[in-house]
């Protein structure tokens, strides 16, 4: 067989192999926490889901080949998709469990009234509601899987095991081999092209979110518990697996000043692209042409390998600019998508339910700003903000196209480190950690809206 | 302030008046790593005997380094290169030595190397005695990516070598127990030692360092008396060079018994000479193995061709 179309059939199979096991896996999470969900540790747990989305994939894969390195071989197709569940269905169960929250309470009464099994529940009054969300949450990992490129970059050993994403990316970057590269940029082509025909075609684009506040219904189900410990688990393992040998190589990792060096890069590039993202999400958001939207979802096609490969080349015809002005061009387009997704939703709710009514009570635009949208939009201005600041600092990447090898950045360092001195990267991923959570938290601080992980 | 730097920038280009000579040398990290690599003393000695300084330009890889000097071509301020190796002369300025417009002047080998599988024996009691045994065993194996490692290119040739038509075949039963195959020596290594796998494709001689430098000898390399593959090691004469006979001098002080035993303990490859006498008391010592032979210009030829087997196997 050809070596690229193995590639294309690799990247195929690893995706579909990962989101067959990734979203019945979500699902049985979201469901033993909605059931559970006046438990103490399901409470918690759903307030962990969203720490996946924000620490960043290099040291997610780190703490995972730290827990299963000794266990089977992580370097293929098993380790590949062990990882993407393990780093995936946490938010598969998130954006189910904000579907769940729509299914009318009395539903749940009547079966109660009719003594009806938890299976017959699913069946007769879950299965049926979340069934266009399931649909919507599978085909957005398909998408998000195909393209997927740190853990593949780790993890994928050998031409054998890799993806189109990573394919593109070696062939110029490592291997010096452009022809061949153009023919990984024509196959990844040909794979979003028809991913978009397909999600046009079947309207599968993932819809908006609602502000109607989280009710649960009020169930019980103590058989479904040792789920929630086992998403606990798996969103906290990984974590504990780097912090604890973490601790004893901080004091050594602090004193290479390369870190540092990568640490104020990274930190002024987040300051940066956060804020910029914000205002970019706004306008967008705003933007109520045709547009806005296939654009803003564009994520879900082409992978950013992709973009970083294109504006490569882009950069290459002009000398001039700094690979600093694609570095923030590339990470936004990388963000830009998620902070759409926060923001779009909140906002078109409020046009829909205050805007009509605002404006009847001759309501100016800034009172409308001042005692409406503000207080409203508080919370996901600042989980956009934070998202891009966290996301800027984590990404990888974008620093693999971008990054000068003197000073690569946070993410950069560390994916060195971790191929050469294990024990050293341990102290580059606690402090990336700790950042990336504490820009995360920053905006929130500031603007006093706790993050209470219903955001997504 | 600005005119303190001018005189500062007068004195720095103008070479002393009765001063040193200066030696620009570029080579790779290896040879000058501060925990082995011959670099370091090698300098101090030759300092000893002339009138001059050594300035070492350390490029990462030997291929980086090569990049660098095609990219200052005639301008470039290298007057020495050392680490060349078979295996790379098919680099456009070597390619060019033979038509004799090349930058390189003349090129001498003072050491060599061969390449090995290192086991731990604690966990192999009975290792593979051929590279056929080795391949149909199931141990885990970490390998190195030919396309962007030495190494792998090394083994690569190897097996091609070794196989010929049949590699493609050789390589998927050998492909089924490779752990991952690597960018560089360096990323597998550091698996190797953390033990996520018990054999690495390495050199003989990294035995011989875990062995005197890191205190464990458990670390054995497989000797296959089928053979090895094996390269010399270069250092090249720019023909640039403004300091011809200090180039001269270098070049003739690397084949000394003195830099020859530095380059042996430090550097960890094969000597010219006689092996230190360490090395032959060790318990891991293994006379260089019977070489493999193989022509720079063919790698240089069919190199893509064989990678291009190596994936077929792999994907089979």
């Amino acid at each position: 067989m050809n070596y690229e179309f193995y590639v294309f059939w690799f990247t195929v199979k690893q995706a579909a192999f990962s989101t067959f096991l990734i979203v019945p896996i979500g699902v049985l999470i979201a469901r033993a926490i909605v059931w559970n969900h006046s438990w103490g540790p399901a409470r918690f747990c759903l307030k962990l889901l969203s720490i996946p989305l924000i620490t960043p994939a290099l040291v997610g894969i780190l703490g995972f080949i730290t827990l299963f390195g000794g266990l089977f071989n992580v370097y293929g197709l098993s380790g590949i998709i062990t990882a993407h569940v393990v780093f995936g269905s946490p938010f598969v169960a998130l954006f189910m469990i904000n579907a769940w929250r729509f299914i009318p309470e009395e539903h749940y009464r009547l079966a109660s009234q009719l003594h009806l099994s938890p299976a017959r529940v699913f069946y007769f009054i879950e299965a049926p509601q979340l069934r266009k969300p399931l649909l919507e949450t599978t085909w957005v990992c398909f998408c998000l899987y195909l393209n997927s490129f740190t853990t593949i970059m780790v993890l994928g050993g050998g031409p054998q095991k890799t993806t189109l994403s990573v394919a593109l990316y070696q062939s110029f970057f490592s291997f010096y081999d452009p022809e061949q590269g153009c023919n990984f940029v024509s196959l990844q082509l040909l794979l979003t092209l028809s991913l978009a025909a397909f999600t046009f075609a079947f309207k599968i684009l993932p819809s908006g979110t609602s502000l109607k506040a989280p009710s649960f219904p009020n169930l019980t189900a103590p058989g479904q518990k040792p789920i929630v410990w086992i998403a606990l688990m798996m969103i906290l393992l990984p974590l504990i697996a780097i912090i604890a040998p973490s601790l004893t190589e901080l004091p050594q990792a602090l004193l290479n000043p390369l870190l540092w060096r990568s640490f104020l890069r990274s930190l002024i590039l987040s300051l940066f692209v956060g804020p910029l993202s914000l205002i970019l999400t706004i306008l967008f958001v705003r933007n109520e042409t045709l547009f806005a939207k296939p654009l803003a979802s564009l994520y879900l096609l082409l992978p950013p390998a992709f973009l970083g490969a294109i504006l490569f080349i882009i950069s290459l015809q002009f000398p001039q600019l700094s690979s600093e002005v694609f570095l923030i061009l590339i990470q936004l387009l990388i963000i830009l998508p998620f902070s759409f997704r926060f923001l779009k939703g909140p906002y078109t709710s409020i046009q829909t339910n205050y805007k009509p009514t605002a404006i009847s009570l001759g309501l100016s635009a800034f009172q409308r700003l001042h005692l409406i949208e503000w207080p409203l939009l508080k919370k996901p201005l600042a989980t956009v903000l934070s998202l891009g600041c966290a996301m800027s600092l984590g990404d990888f990447q974008s620093l693999a196209f971008f990054a000068s090898p003197e000073v690569p950045g946070l993410s950069g360092l560390l994916y060195q480190q971790m191929g050469r001195h294990f024990e050293e990267s341990m102290g580059t991923a606690f402090v990336l950690l700790i950042c990336c959570y504490f820009l995360y938290q920053l905006p929130h601080w500031i603007l006093k809206t706790h993050d209470q992980s219903y955001a997504a | 302030m600005l005119k303190y730097f001018f005189v500062f920038l007068l004195f720095s280009n103008v070479p002393p008046l009765h001063g040193k000579e200066t030696l620009t040398v570029y080579t790779h990290t290896a040879f000058m790593s501060s925990s082995y690599g011959p670099g370091l003393p090698l300098k101090e000695i030759f300092e000893k005997t002339c009138q001059c300084e050594i300035k070492y330009v350390v490029l990462d890889t030997v291929p980086l380094m090569m990049n660098r000097l095609s990219l200052e071509g005639k301008k470039t301020k290298a007057d020495v290169l050392v680490g060349l190796e078979d295996l790379l002369l098919d680099m456009p300025n070597i390619e060019n030595l033979a038509l004799g417009h090349s930058l390189i002047e003349k090129i001498v080998p003072f050491a060599s190397q061969c390449l090995a599988f290192i086991y731990d024996s604690q966990k192999i009691p009975n290792p593979p005695k051929t590279l056929d045994e080795l391949i149909d065993s199931s141990h885990s194996i970490l390998l190195q990516d030919p396309r962007t490692s030495i190494t792998g290119l090394g083994f690569l040739v190897w097996m091609k070598k070794a196989y010929g038509d049949q590699v493609s075949q050789k390589w998927k039963t050998l492909a089924s127990h490779v752990l991952t195959f690597t960018k560089g020596w360096t990323e597998s290594h550091a698996l190797f030692k953390r033990g996520e796998a018990p054999i690495l494709c390495s050199y003989t001689t990294d035995a011989l360092y875990n062995e005197l430098a890191k205190g464990k000898p458990h670390f054995k390399a497989l000797y296959f008396p089928e053979g090895h593959l094996c390269c010399h090691i270069y250092a090249g004469k720019l023909k640039t060079t403004q300091h011809a006979k200090l180039a001269d001098q270098f070049l003739a002080f690397l084949l000394t018994t003195e830099a020859q035993y530095l380059i042996a303990t430090h550097g960890w490859i094969y000597p010219i000479g006689d092996m230190p006498d360490s090395w032959v008391k060790a318990k891991n010592y293994i006379p260089p193995p019977v070489w493999i032979s193989f022509t720079p210009k063919e790698v240089a030829d069919f190199k893509k061709i064989w990678i291009q087997e190596w994936i077929e196997g792999l994907i089979q």
